[in-house]
């Protein structure tokens, strides 16, 4: 299956990030309106700030952004990535020792 | 806060390796794992492991993983299960939480060995309950022993697929429909997954199980801000490696599917690089041959493509 093609022919209805809730035609006006990295469209969309941190939907908009501008993947570098790795409970980091 | 000279993070083939090969050399080893359990995706695939040593090559997944268990608590590492490595900081110190404490975690080195996710491919309905990835399907069967559904649908091609149809139909449920491509496809229902359709008519079902392959997990060498190039062959951004497997972030190593999707056999001879080299053990010569032994000409190309800059030549 060619991820391209997948990402080129989504509805625009279509869930991108589960996690935000944001639709491709959010991430596909954010490309338009000039966010041309990954970290842009995180930025200006949401997407990849909820609970996967991006593992679901980085490689979805790397395509989009690759079929829209031709940016090529070696230039469409990950969030930046930030603690926590996984969800884990407030109370258990309070209470973490010196 | 508490310390340790190796700390390697996760316990499936490639952690396991390095954690038994450090500890061999003498050194002080922790390894982490989120699960209750060690062995990675071994413990929940059924699939038979080639290219390993004798006493493990050719047994099912599951099987290595319980052997690996027993060989890796004799040795002496500090096996902590239950715990999630969620922060890597500056000096290679970790943030640690299991259900019963949080700490932070100093190491000398860190073999990060935390594998791979399954990948993800969006398409109208992908969000319903009821659709699941293939591992999610393989761990609610093998490991947990639940049924993900009765009336399953599959998405995706290749060994992974017919691993997945062949678990849920010997655990007695029918796989009605398998789908090759995501062309005109798509999944609806009331908050939950009740049909799927290729453009003709909806088939009823009550789980979908996607089948697109995995990607690795880097999240934590990332943190450390270990710089990254683009793998064709894994499809995303992996960290940049040393021949022994280093970072660019100093003292963090990364080995297994989290550098890059790699079998079972070059997973653990990675493990036992980056561990060699990590405590400047006396075999390293001997463990980078063995390595380059489980490689195609395909992946040490691009290997060696996304080197350092530093020890690019």
């Amino acid at each position: 299956m060619n991820l391209n093609e997948t990402v080129s022919r989504l509805p625009d209805e279509t869930q991108v990030c589960r996690c935000e809730e944001i639709r491709a035609a959010d991430v596909r006006q954010a490309i338009a309106e000039g966010a041309h990295t990954i970290n842009d469209v995180k930025r200006r969309t949401r997407a990849g700030m909820g609970v996967c941190q991006g593992i679901f939907c980085t490689r979805t908009i790397a395509a989009l952004i690759h079929t829209t501008t031709g940016e090529p993947f070696e230039n469409l570098a990950p969030m930046t990535a930030r603690p926590p790795a996984r969800l884990i409970p407030l109370a258990q980091l309070a209470a973490a020792e010196e | 806060m508490r310390t340790d000279e190796i700390v390697v993070i996760g316990g499936g083939p490639a952690g396991v390796s390095a954690a038994f090969t450090a500890r061999n050399r003498g050194a002080s080893v922790t390894l982490i794992d989120e699960q209750s359990a060690i062995g990675g995706y071994l413990r929940w695939t059924l699939s038979v492991q080639r290219g390993l040593p004798p006493q493990l090559d050719g047994r099912r997944g599951f099987e290595v993983a319980e052997m690996g268990w027993n060989v890796l608590y004799d040795s002496g590492v500090n096996v902590q299960l239950h715990s999630t490595a969620w922060g890597l900081f500056e000096d290679n110190v970790l943030g640690v939480v299991n259900p019963e404490s949080s700490y932070q975690l100093k190491a000398d080195k860190v073999i990060v060995a935390s594998g791979s996710t399954d990948a993800c491919v969006p398409f109208p309905g992908w969000e319903l309950a009821g659709v699941m990835t293939a591992r999610a399907a393989l761990i609610a069967i093998n490991v947990h022993r639940v049924l993900p559904g009765r009336r399953v649908a599959l998405v995706g091609n290749g060994p992974e697929a017919a691993e997945v149809r062949e678990a849920i139909e010997t655990a007695g449920a029918e796989v009605v429909a398998h789908f090759s491509d995501l062309a005109r496809f798509g999944a609806g229902g009331e908050g939950v997954v009740e049909w799927v359709t290729q453009g003709g008519e909806r088939i009823n079902i009550d789980a979908l199980v996607t089948v697109f392959g995995s990607q690795p997990d880097p999240a934590l060498p990332l943190q450390a801000l270990a710089q990254t190039g683009y793998s064709e062959l894994s499809g995303m951004h992996v960290p940049l490696r040393s021949a022994t497997l280093e970072t660019t972030s100093p003292g963090v190593y990364v080995v297994g599917d989290a550098g890059g999707l790699c079998s079972t056999a070059e997973a653990s001879a990675e493990g036992r690089v980056a561990a060699e080299a990590a405590v400047e053990g006396d075999d390293l010569e001997q463990a980078l041959e063995q390595l380059s032994e489980t490689r195609s000409v395909e992946r040490a190309a691009e290997l060696s493509r996304l080197r350092p800059a530093a020890a690019a030549s």
